[in-house]
Parts: C-alpha cells; sequence; structure tokens
C-alpha cells in the first residue's frame, strides 16, 4: 500500500506501515507507546547551519535531552527510521522493498526521521504517536535526513565523498558522455554557484596491442551549471572509468569508480499529483571536519526469517547474488541492503544449531562470524565509491556465504 | 600551597575538563539508531570478553567498564572487531576449535557494532552497571609451587624494556607440571611473558624432545591445564623467565615498578611428557614467500597445541593435515601479531596416526616480518633468510 506525500510524508495511522500502526495500538491500549518505535536521539536544530563566524554548525546529536554544547539551543527529539521510497520523485513510504507505483522502479530504502501530527495541525510534531486534540488519532509523518537519500537521481551511481558532506552521482547520459552530478548532505543538487569551484577529470584505461594507455579528458561545468560533462571518445560498453573530482578549490582530488554497463536512465518527469519532498535549509558552507553519517538504519533492517535452514541458505545466496549484480552495475553505494539482509538471516541461522549434527554444529558459528564481518566490511565501503576495496571485501563475503551454503540439508 | 587553594584549581580543571569532554561528546555523536544500549547489553558483553584488560589499573591502555570510558572508543571497537584484532584471538574460526579462545559470539560481534554505529546509546539510567574491579589473582587459584622475582623498575624515561630471569626451582626430585603461570605486581606494564626450563640442548629438528616452554603469557588469558600430558621438570631446575614491559600513555613519564610471581600446577603422579616437533622450512626471504613445508610423522601422536616460533610476529600461517589416504584437514590458520604471539592448545587432542603429513604454509609480510625496528628491546625477531619455524606440542600415545 502506498501512500503519496506532499512537503512531508503524511499518512494515516490506519493505513500506514507494520510497526508503527502496531506501536499506535499498543499506546491505545494503555501499552507503553515507545514498544516498537526507533529508538530516540537529540539533536540541534543549527545543525549544518553556518555560524557567525563563517564556520558551519557540526551535527550534533545526544543521547539525552538538553542543550547544544556548540550553539547552546535546546535540543529536539528524532527518531530515525528507514522507509521504502521511489528512487526520485514522487514519495511513496512503504515498509518493504517493492516497485513504485509510478514509475515500477524498484523502491529504494531511505532514512527519515519519524514523528506524528494532526490533520490540519502541522505545529503539533510529537516523538510518539497518540491522540489529537480533537480526539482523533495522529498521523505520521516523515521527515529527510542529511544522509538520509543515497539514491541516484539521474539513473547513474550515487557516492559519498569522503568529505562526508557531499555526494555525487556519474551518468552515462548518451554514448561517450559523462555527467558528473554533485550534491550536499540533502541530496539537493549544488547550486550553480556553488558547483563552480568544483573540477576534476575522467579517467579511462585503453588496451591495445598489449599495452594499456592511460587517458584523462577534464570536467567542464554544463552552461546551466547543473553538471560536469566530460566527452570521452571510444568508450564502449560496459565502461570502466575513474572520476578525480576536486569539490572545492583547495580540496583534495577524491577518487570515484564508475562502471557502466548501459546508458544511464533519466526518470521520467514527475507527475502532476505528486511533489518534491521538502528540505530543510541548505546549509551554506562545507564542514571542515567530517561529520557523523547515517548511511543506513541497520538495527531497523526487518527481513522476513524464513522457517527452514535450506530456506534461510537460498535467501543468503540470493543477497550474493544481488550484491555481485550491483557491484558489476556499479552500484556500490547500494550493496550495503543485501550484506546487511543476509547478516540477518545467517545470525537467526544460529537457532537451527540444536538442529545440526555435530560436525555440523561446530562449525556453524565460524561461518556466521566470518559473513557478518563481511557485511559489515561491505556497508563500509560501499557507500566510498572505490572499486577495489568493494570488490576485496565481496571476495570475502562470497568466501563467507560459500562457507554458508554447506548448511544447506538438500546440496545446492 | 594550602589545600583549599588546591582544590579550587583541582576543581577547575575538572569542569575544564568536562566541558570540553562534553563538547567532544555532542561533536562525536551519531544518531541514537541501536536497539542496544550499553547498560543493558553491551557492558555484559565488554565485562565478560574484555574486562580482565580493559578496566582501570589493567595493562589495555584504556578501560572500557563504564559508560564514559567506552564511549569514545566506539570507532576503535568497531574498527578492532571488523578486522579481527579484538579480542586478540588470531586464529580464523574453522573446523578445529581451541581452549581458553577470547572470541565474541557472532551475536555478540553484532550487538557491539550495531550499537557503535547506531549513536552509542546508554540506556536506562537505572540500570548503571556496578564497578568492574581489576581482578588480581591466580585464575586457577593458589599454584602449588610459587616462585618470586626481582622487582623490576622502569625509569620515567623508559616506555618498553625486556627483561630476563633465572629462577631457581630448589626442588629436590623431578616434578610434573601440569601449567605455569604469572602473577603480574603491576599488570598495567606487564605486556608479555615467557616461562622456560633452562637447558644446553639445542633444537634437533628431526626429534621429538622434551617441551622445555612451560607457559607463554598474555594479558587476559586463563593458563591451560594440559590435561592429557605435562611437562617434566629436573631435580634443581632452574627456569627463565622472560618479561616484556610496556606503560601505556597513562604512565608515560612516571617511574613504574613490578614484582610478579611464577606459579606452578603440579602433578602427584607422573604425567605422559609433552614434547615438541619442530617444523622447519628451508631458509627464506621475508619477500619471497609464500613458502610451505612439511613433516611426515614416523609414530602415532597426539596433538595439544600449536605455536609459531617466538620470532615469528608477522606472518601468516595455514597448517594442514594429510592422512595416509589422502584427506585433509585444515588444523589452524593464524595471523601472528606483535605481542600475541601465544600457545594455541586444541579443544581436543588431534590424533595423527603414523604416516600423517603435516603441511605448512606461510606467508611472511615482506619488511613487517623483521619489525620491530632496530634498537626495540622486544624479543628475538626473524632474521631475514632464517628458516621459519614451527612447533606442535605431542605427546606419545599410551
Amino acid at each position: 500500500m502506498a501512500v503519496r506525500l506532499a512537503l512531508v510524508l503524511c499518512a494515516a495511522v490506519g493505513v500506514v506501515l507494520g510497526s508503527i500502526s502496531t506501536s499506535v495500538s499498543a499506546r491505545q491500549q494503555g501499552q507503553p507507546a515507545d514498544i516498537d518505535l526507533p529508538p530516540m536521539s537529540w539533536t540541534c536544530p543549527m545543525n549544518g547551519v553556518a555560524l557567525p563566524d563563517g564556520t558551519m554548525h557540526a551535527d550534533v546529536y545526544e543521547a539525552e535531552k538538553g542543550n547544544c554544547p556548540i550553539c547552546n539551543m535546546a535540543l529536539v527529539a528524532v527518531r530515525l527510521d528507514t522507509i521504502w521510497t521511489c528512487p526520485v520523485h514522487a514519495v511513496v513510504a512503504e515498509k518493504h522493498a517493492g516497485a513504485c507505483p509510478i514509475d515500477r522502479r524498484a523502491l529504494v530504502p531511505m532514512t527519515v526521521a519519524v514523528s506524528w501530527t494532526c490533520a490540519g495541525r502541522p505545529e503539533i510534531d510529537r516523538t510518539t504517536p497518540g491522540s489529537c486534540p480533537d480526539g482523533s488519532a495522529t498521523v505520521v509523518k516523515y521527515t529527510p535526513r542529511p544522509h538520509g537519500n543515497h539514491n541516484p537521481q539521474h539513473g547513474g551511481q550515487f557516492f559519498m565523498a569522503p568529505d562526508n558532506w557531499h555526494h555525487l552521482e556519474g551518468a552515462l547520459s548518451q554514448p561517450r558522455l559523462v555527467r558528473i552530478y554533485v550534491y550536499d548532505n540533502y541530496t539537493k543538487p549544488l547550486t550553480r554557484d556553488r558547483m563552480r569551484p568544483v573540477e576534476g577529470r575522467v579517467i579511462t584505461n585503453a588496451a591495445a596491442a598489449g599495452v594499456t594507455r592511460e587517458r584523462s579528458v577534464p570536467l567542464v561545468l554544463s552552461s546551466d551549471g547543473r553538471y560536469l560533462e566530460a566527452r570521452v571518445d571510444g568508450l564502449t560498453l560496459p565502461a570502466s572509468l575513474v572520476a578525480k573530482v576536486r569539490l572545492k578549490a583547495d580540496g583534495p582530488e577524491h577518487h570515484f569508480d564508475f562502471t557502466f554497463t548501459g546508458l544511464s536512465e533519466e526518470p521520467p518527469p514527475p507527475q502532476a499529483s505528486s511533489a518534491p519532498v521538502q528540505t530543510p535549509t541548505t546549509p551554506v558552507q562545507i564542514p571542515t571536519t567530517p561529520a557523523p553519517v547515517p548511511t543506513g538504519v541497520p538495527a531497523r533492517i526487518d527481513v522476513p526469517i524464513p522457517d527452514t535452514v535450506d530456506e534461510i541458505v537460498a535467501q543468503i545466496v540470493e543477497r550474493n547474488r544481488r550484491i555481485g549484480e550491483l557491484i558489476d552495475r556499479g552500484r556500490l553505494t547500494d550493496v550495503w541492503l543485501p550484506a546487511f539482509e543476509a547478516k540477518e538471516l545467517a545470525l537467526a541461522m544460529g537457532a537451527h544449531a540444536a538442529e545440526m549434527p555435530t560436525y555440523k554444529r561446530t562449525s556453524l558459528e565460524p561461518a556466521i562470524q566470518r559473513l557478518l564481518r563481511a557485511a559489515w566490511l561491505l556497508d563500509g565501503f560501499g557507500d566510498l565509491g572505490n572499486l577495489a576495496q568493494v570488490v576485496a571485501a565481496y571476495g570475502d563475503f562470497r568466501a563467507a556465504v560459500s562457507g554458508i551454503e554447506s548448511f544447506a540439508q538438500v546440496p545446492r | 600551597m594550602t589545600s583549599p587553594i588546591r582544590r579550587q584549581l583541582a576543581l577547575a580543571g575538572l569542569v575544564t575538563l568536562a566541558v570540553s569532554l562534553n563538547v567532544q561528546r555532542g561533536e562525536t555523536h551519531k544518531p541514537i539508531t541501536s536497539k542496544y544500549t550499553y547498560n543493558e547489553d553491551v557492558f555484559p558483553v565488554l565485562r565478560e570478553r574484555c574486562g580482565r584488560c580493559h578496566v582501570p589499573g589493567g595493562v589495555a591502555p584504556m578501560s572500557l567498564m563504564t559508560y564514559g570510558d567506552a564511549f569514545p572508543w566506539g570507532e576503535s571497537i568497531r574498527a578492532e572487531i571488523i578486522a579481527g584484532h579484538m579480542p586478540p584471538w588470531h586464529a580464523e574460526p574453522g573446523p578445529v576449535r581451541f581452549r581458553n579462545a577470547p572470541t565474541l559470539t557472532a551475536a555478540e560481534m553484532d550487538r557491539m557494532l550495531v550499537w557503535v554505529s547506531g549513536g552509542s546509546p546508554q540506556g536506562n539510567p537505572q540500570n548503571v552497571p556496578p564497578p568492574v574491579l581489576l581482578h588480581h589473582d591466580w585464575p586457577m587459584g593458589r599454584p602449588d609451587l610459587v616462585l618470586p622475582l626481582p622487582e623490576v623498575t622502569m625509569s620515567p624515561d623508559a616506555s618498553e624494556t625486556v627483561r630476563e630471569f633465572t629462577i631457581p626451582t630448589r626442588t629436590t626430585r623431578p616434578i610434573w607440571v601440569r601449567s605455569a603461570d604469572l602473577l603480574p605486581g603491576t599488570p598495567s606494564i606487564v605486556r608479555n611473558a615467557t616461562i622456560s626450563v633452562k637447558t644446553d640442548t639445542t633444537d634437533d629438528p628431526g626429534r621429538l624432545r622434551p617441551e622445555e616452554l612451560l607457559a607463554i603469557w598474555v594479558p587476559g588469558d586463563d593458563p591451560v591445564d594440559a590435561e592429557d600430558g605435562g611437562f617434566r621438570l629436573p631435580v634443581s631446575a632452574d627456569l627463565v623467565v622472560r618479561i616484556h614491559y610496556r606503560k601505556t600513555y597513562s604512565y608515560e613519564g612516571r617511574e613504574m615498578t613490578d614484582r610478579s610471581n611464577v606459579g606452578l600446577y603440579l602433578s602427584e603422579s607422573p604425567l605422559n611428557e609433552i614434547q615438541r616437533l619442530t617444523l622447519t622450512s628451508p631458509p627464506v626471504a621475508v619477500t619471497d614467500t609464500p613458502v610451505s613445508f612439511e613433516r611426515t610423522l614416523t609414530e602415532e601422536l597426539r596433538v595439544l597445541a600449536f605455536r609459531p616460533d617466538q620470532s615469528l610476529t608477522n606472518a601468516r600461517l595455514h597448517v594442514t593435515t594429510v592422512s595416509a589416504a589422502g584427506e585433509r584437514t585444515s588444523v589452524i590458520q593464524l595471523s601472528v601479531r606483535p605481542d600475541w604471539t601465544r600457545r594455541y592448545w586444541f579443544d581436543r587432542p588431534l590424533l595423527l596416526p603414523q604416516g600423517t603429513r603435516v603441511e605448512v604454509l606461510a606467508v611472511l609480510n615482506g619488511a613487517d616480518t623483521l619489525l620491530p625496528p632496530a634498537g626495540s628491546p622486544l624479543p628475538p625477531q626473524f632474521v631475514d633468510g632464517s628458516p621459519v619455524r614451527v612447533m606442535l606440542d605431542v605427546v606419545r600415545n599410551r
């Protein structure tokens, strides 16, 4: 069931997604309200805002209510959760993966703040569900968060820059035409003024007669300032290339690996009935030190666990296949999700240890440990767009999955 | 200086420190998404798995026994767990299990990683765990024979040193040792130690010989009762005890002293004598690996433990047994890391029939194998162009 949202993602309590509506029921029955709610942090409303001294307010998150240690403002409560939404424009909020009802593309995960409001009373914003002044039930509201959306906006491949603030997407828009889009921490495109100091080059390696030649093509800002562009003659699919991008004049040159198996498919234009998600005021200055980055909410991964070991193994193997496919398509930012789903499935295998013969049981825990470590490694490397690191971590992951496969009763 | 003024200055210092810590916390906290909290979920794991060293007065550079202690080290905890560096057990999980392996279960590992990645919440303040004190006693109980070592003083400018002592046992009859242990006098500076029987004989790679290395002590390890065998000490044997001392940053610039004790656990009745089987590679350059070498057993043996030679501190090893029928079993794969060379006791002795081939594959880490740099007081290091040696501690089948 999908709910379209305008400005903020609002949905009636009765029709929204599993855990949230469950929580509401629990409260209405007098049970603790936060039974199944995401944990709560306290954050500064000034996060990412320019300060009078020209610096930017660092991201502040605290475990307890209080005042901001930087600006002394009262911290506000926030609960983060993962929802599944359409990749680009119209907004859909689902609890599980599926297809976007608008363009039939696969839904993508997004980290959002979840809170509760009342119909026609936008000033009401609560961290727990309950009743409105008129006696009606609160409605759930989702608000985008910094780093909550790591999804390509132009059908390309999306990475987070090592400064933990910028994001970057590479797209093969036409044969031999490489475009680089640069975003802020809310995945909002940089303004033309902010794009002007960004510079870079595209590097390809062409092998001919046993000799590999490196070619470097400068990236040029488009006339409308929306992206950088490089025409790479002789580029054939599948294409592997490196973008070296400097995000500010005196900054370091960052390395991003791209693999294109086809042309990047620009999403269809938004429908008239759907509106963009509102993003808070874009910070105007780049932080000098990396801020903490919630790239996903691993604790909120909700993967159905099959009843039998064979089915669990099959699901893990499927996640492994999916990771390989994502890497082949250059979608390194997306590998964390199947990796963490496989991790949850592997951990669930522990409950079946008693059903196994002794010789298998003793090997189960090491196999789960190996997969778990590899999943966290993939999560750590995936966002940064360095193919060599991701491939190395995937090597560990594949080896771990091979070990897990031996626990299937019916040999695969 | 009058004490009230001192108290005021001390208080001012504490306030400044608290403010700066608070700011640091604010800047380093992540949004809280973890369903696990320190008080309820993380502390019990840290206490059980890490509390021997990461405790006030322990050998680790930081305590993790309170929320305030552990919080700033979240990212380090995450990196160390994922890399497999901590807990310090460097044998990879495999079909053969080991005794006293200080490892985390997969579920515990995940709990720690989710906690660190999800903002490291403290949990219910009503559930603040009780203080954890340094456990400073013999883990196996009072030894049958306790041998005090001389006092060692580290001057304020010394950060690391190695001392070797020869200690007479003054026994009037041969004794059988089930286990040997070290009780540091000042646990915060005792980094590792070896306890050996002094002997003049040299190793003959072609033959079994009585094992003179009674124990390799590393912090946090419980001594192992060999059970299936023991070490025979001749009348009035001398022990050679080598201790590696290192100060953590907390003790830099301070004079530190230590007076440790060696403890021996004895058996009244004779035991099956533990012998050493050494496997040696041809001389190898650190840049010219992997190197493989093997040995075929000429008699049936039970293998109690494996250990790399003490000189090897930066390498990867894989030991496999191949039965006469060609069946291969992976016995141990490990990364040998500086400071953490240890003896790996098998959970159950491995019975290797005559004709079993033991294969070793060693990968030296290039120049890193020769670490630490010259001038360090650490134990002898691998010399480029020398053989790689690994040892199996075995007993003959009775």
